[in-house]
């Protein structure tokens, strides 16, 4: 499997596209939301500044857009080009392939999140305290994303048929993760479903932790990440072993 | 160890309500060239996925190597754009157990040039080369190719034929599919003629020719007329008949009866000239068999 990843991770750094999707573009978003300066609208305690909240939505978000996005993007071209038909003739199980995949991109996402972190705590003065659990949460987030674009994949012949399933994911997932502003104030059934969600608790999570721990409600984050990791790691999976696979 | 490399017997698959594979049976015994030849639609690229284990049948036994002895070659594309043939043969040799020397499959397929090239820029011929040798990374008993030579032009198909017989003197045992009766006829050891999903005769390409009383035509002009009847009693001559200077012999044993014919010609006063044999070939037998051409 080690020369699968290998392939993985020579194929996305060989392709100038998925590197700006990765890397540029949510370092872009970062930038584009600092200017937009909310500190005057919501007022945050504690000695925390607006980037400070901004650059854990941030980096959930980035760990989001290359699972749901990019992932299933490529897995449809896969399909397109044979890839997975020439693969599945070879002893090759699905579960391998998806893993070597889940690998590969957990490497480039704590790439990913070093960058954000790093533009972050140079440019703005962020803090980030923190970073010894971070990884394991960059995994969580990074496999539960992935799997989302897996059973994308599955479901979607083609690009015109993927677009409106990320879009139908992904915008609610934006709109209530605590991404660009902290959501507690929109209307209680709302936060509850945000809750629920795994963009928040991903988010909540990782600014607990780069923020030196203040977050009340941790156990059941992490307790959501890990529903939605293990639930979604088994059915896409599944899925797609059954479906596309073959 | 039995001498039976697949065993196939009343194979059927269909997707909702069409049949795409109706109740076939084959076996292929090891060290055989075997072809499935027909028409588009005809069950071929389906007969050959439930083989690879891609689809499940819907009835119907199956009897074949497991996935560590078997190397496929796709109809097409399988490869990942970003990657050179190198790194493509050491990808596909780590997903088996056995693999063979990579440096000796570079120099048999003489990929050596084109090592650091990307699948899609190359030529028919190369991707030909480089498909086998990916397909031969893990020393497999049984190659299983789906329709090899379709849109390769006449030169790189000879070639490939040439690598295929060689590859069957080291000891492979081939299953192919084709459309192409030339290729059934030059490659294959044993062929099933396969129309709509059902096979309607294995055997020998030549033992088919022959066994269905297709008849071959040999004709020629001649200086000096002939007497129709002259020829006729020549040994398997069917019919003789002449349009203007061109006489048109039927039979069912070219071979003899041309060396009849020559035998003749030294005992007549004129001469014979422009002489041809078409020989009857699969393509009309899969006329007769089925009712239309391979072509349609």
């Amino acid at each position: 499997m080690k020369t699968l990843i290998l392939s993985f991770l020579k194929i996305f750094f060989r392709n100038p596209r998925t590197i700006f999707f990765v890397i540029f573009l949510p370092a872009g978003i970062f930038l584009t939301a600092v200017l937009l300066d909310l500190e005057g609208v919501i007022r945050f305690t504690g000695g925390f500044s607006y980037k400070d909240f901004l650059q854990s939505g941030i980096i959930a978000l980035a760990l989001m857009q290359t699972g749901i996005y990019t992932v299933a993007y490529t897995l449809i071209d896969y399909r397109r080009t044979r890839i997975l038909k020439r693969l599945a003739v070879t002893p090759l199980s699905a579960g391998r392939l998806l893993a070597a995949q889940i690998i590969s991109r957990f490497l480039i996402a704590c790439l990913q999140v070093s960058a954000l972190l790093i533009l972050g705590k140079v440019f703005f003065g962020t803090t980030v305290k923190g970073l010894l659990y971070l990884p394991i949460f960059i995994f969580l987030g990074s496999t539960i994303f992935l799997d989302f674009g897996f059973l994308i994949a599955s479901v979607a012949r083609d690009y015109e048929e993927a677009a409106p399933y990320t879009a139908l994911i992904g915008l609610p997932l934006i709109i209530l993760g605590d991404v660009f502003f902290p959501i507690k104030n929109l209307p209680p059934g709302l936060v509850t479903i945000a809750d629920f969600l795994p963009l928040k608790p991903l988010a909540s999570t990782i600014r607990h932790f780069l923020l030196g721990g203040r977050s009340p409600d941790l156990a059941r984050d992490i307790l959501v990440l890990l529903v939605w990791f293990v639930v979604l790691t088994l059915v896409s999976q599944y899925i797609f072993a059954k479906k596309v696979y073959k | 160890m039995s001498n039976t490399i697949i065993s196939v017997q009343n194979l059927k698959k269909s997707y909702g309500k069409k049949i795409a594979v109706d109740g076939i049976s084959f076996s292929v015994a090891k060290g055989e060239i075997f072809g499935l030849l027909g028409p588009n639609g005809a069950g071929k690229t389906t007969t050959l996925e439930i083989l690879e284990g891609l689809k499940n049948p819907d009835d119907g036994k199956i009897q074949i190597l497991g996935r560590e002895a078997i190397g496929v070659v796709l109809q097409s594309g399988g490869f990942f754009p970003d990657l050179n043939l190198r790194e493509l043969l050491q990808l596909f040799s780590s997903f088996y157990h056995k693999s063979a020397p990579l440096a000796r499959l570079i120099e048999r397929f003489d990929l050596g040039s084109i090592l650091y090239h990307k699948f899609s820029h190359l030529s028919g011929g190369q991707r030909q080369r480089f498909v086998l040798a990916t397909a031969l990374v893990h020393q497999p008993e049984l190659l299983i190719l789906d329709e090899p030579t379709l849109g390769l032009d006449p030169g790189v198909r000879q070639k490939f034929w040439e690598t295929i017989l060689s590859l069957q003197e080291d000891g492979l045992t081939i299953l192919l599919t084709t459309h192409y009766m030339e290729e059934a006829e030059i490659l294959c050891d044993r062929v099933a003629i396969i129309d709509q999903g059902r096979i309607s005769a294995i055997e020998r390409p030549v033992k088919l020719i022959n066994s269905l009383g297709i008849v071959s035509r040999i004709k020629f002009m001649s200086s000096k007329l002939i007497n129709l009847a002259e020829l006729e009693e020549l040994p398997g001559i069917l019919a003789a008949r002449r349009d203007r200077y061109t006489y048109d012999l039927e039979t069912e044993t070219p071979e003899i009866s041309l060396r009849e014919l020559l035998a003749w010609e030294k005992r007549f006063s004129g001469k014979i000239f422009n002489l041809q044999v078409r020989q009857a070939t699969l393509d009309d037998v899969f006329l007769k068999l089925t009712g239309h051409s391979l072509r349609e």
